[in-house]
């Protein structure tokens, strides 16, 4: 096997496959699958992922599958979060998953729009102005398709350079 | 016109059969295949032969084994326009090629992943770089470096960095 994996144009046809994880792994095999890897991640790339589950946990996994699912090294993330969710315990969870060392900026959003991660069409959860809801954080959410209480969360990952 | 035509073609020397050209394919451990050409032009590499007229005698297929070349031919029969009625039974037959389970299986995904390489038939590369791709997913690095007998070539210094680095993927 490893000779034709000597063939860079094969390898890195290879490597271009995998989700974000593995290719953490790849990276590390040796030089030859170190340059593959870093010729996939040749320049800046942003991924990004809307969840509108009304389950923080499963809207953060759904969100974070999304964006781990194509080859990236996460150097950044920004999560807009909607209203109804607890902003630490969201940051939390997604710095769980994205380790501790790189930048995340949790962020309380009013209105977001993006591609669903689980239908893959884009969606638009607008929050508006409730009448007569004493909890401003539980405000009644409307979005195209007139669903109420909506909830939902879009992520952005990005990778930024490669350190050769 | 069509008398000049039929002594076109046997003059040229071509094996015919009916009005499909045969070529004639040998592998490198000398096991010659008879192939029609509207087939074997499913690998870009033949097709351009075929197109410069190249391909009048035996065509050396190097570093491909009689074993691994016949595979190569049951795929093109299988990909022909008609061979198969619907998209769905050919995907059942190409399934026994994304699957890598054992060593045997990881050989004979490599030798078909080198033949699609060299003859460019680009539906065969792309199936079996994905069974590779999806043999190593999920997997460590010491599994895959096992998985493709590699040794790492690091020095301590340049692993701990690259562990550092790729930290956030084996946290939890």
């Amino acid at each position: 096997m490893d000779v034709g994996l000597r063939n860079e144009d094969l390898l890195q046809n290879i490597l271009l496959r995998l989700p974000a994880v593995s290719l953490a792994s790849a990276v590390r095999v040796n030089k030859s699958w170190n340059k593959a890897c870093n010729q996939i991640l040749n320049r800046p790339k942003l991924v990004t992922a809307l969840s509108n589950s009304s389950s923080l946990h499963v809207a953060v996994k759904e969100i974070l599958d999304e964006v781990l699912f194509e080859p990236i090294r996460p150097h950044f993330a920004v999560a807009y979060v909607d209203l109804k969710f607890d902003l630490a315990t969201t940051h939390r969870l997604i710095a769980k998953k994205l380790g501790s060392q790189i930048p995340i900026i949790t962020k309380a959003a009013t209105g977001i729009i993006g591609m669903d991660a689980h239908t893959n069409e884009i969606e638009e959860a607008n929050q508006m102005e409730s009448p007569g809801n004493d909890d401003p954080n539980i405000g009644r959410i409307y979005t195209l398709f007139g669903h109420f209480n909506y909830s939902g969360i879009v992520l952005v990952v990005g990778f930024v350079w490669t350190q050769s | 016109m069509s008398t000049a035509a039929t002594a076109d073609a046997s003059s040229s020397g071509d094996t015919t059969e009916g009005s499909v050209r045969l070529l004639t394919l040998q592998s490198e451990d000398g096991e010659v295949f008879e192939v029609k050409e509207t087939i074997a032009t499913q690998s870009v590499t033949i097709k351009g032969m075929v197109d410069d007229d190249c391909a009048t005698s035996t065509i050396p297929v190097c570093n491909v084994t009689g074993r691994t070349l016949a595979m190569v031919i049951e795929w093109w029969n299988k990909h022909e326009i008609g061979a198969v009625s619907n998209e769905k039974e050919l995907k059942e037959w190409e399934s026994q090629f994304d699957t890598i389970d054992d060593k045997s299986d990881r050989d004979d995904v490599y030798d078909l992943l080198m033949a699609a390489n060299y003859l460019n038939i680009p539906t065969l590369l792309d199936c079996c770089t994905s069974a590779v791709a999806e043999a190593i997913k999920g997997k460590s690095t010491d599994e895959m470096r096992e998985f493709f007998d590699i040794k790492s070539d690091f020095d301590e210094k340049e692993e701990d960095a690259l562990r550092k680095e790729n930290q956030w993927a084996f946290e939890n």
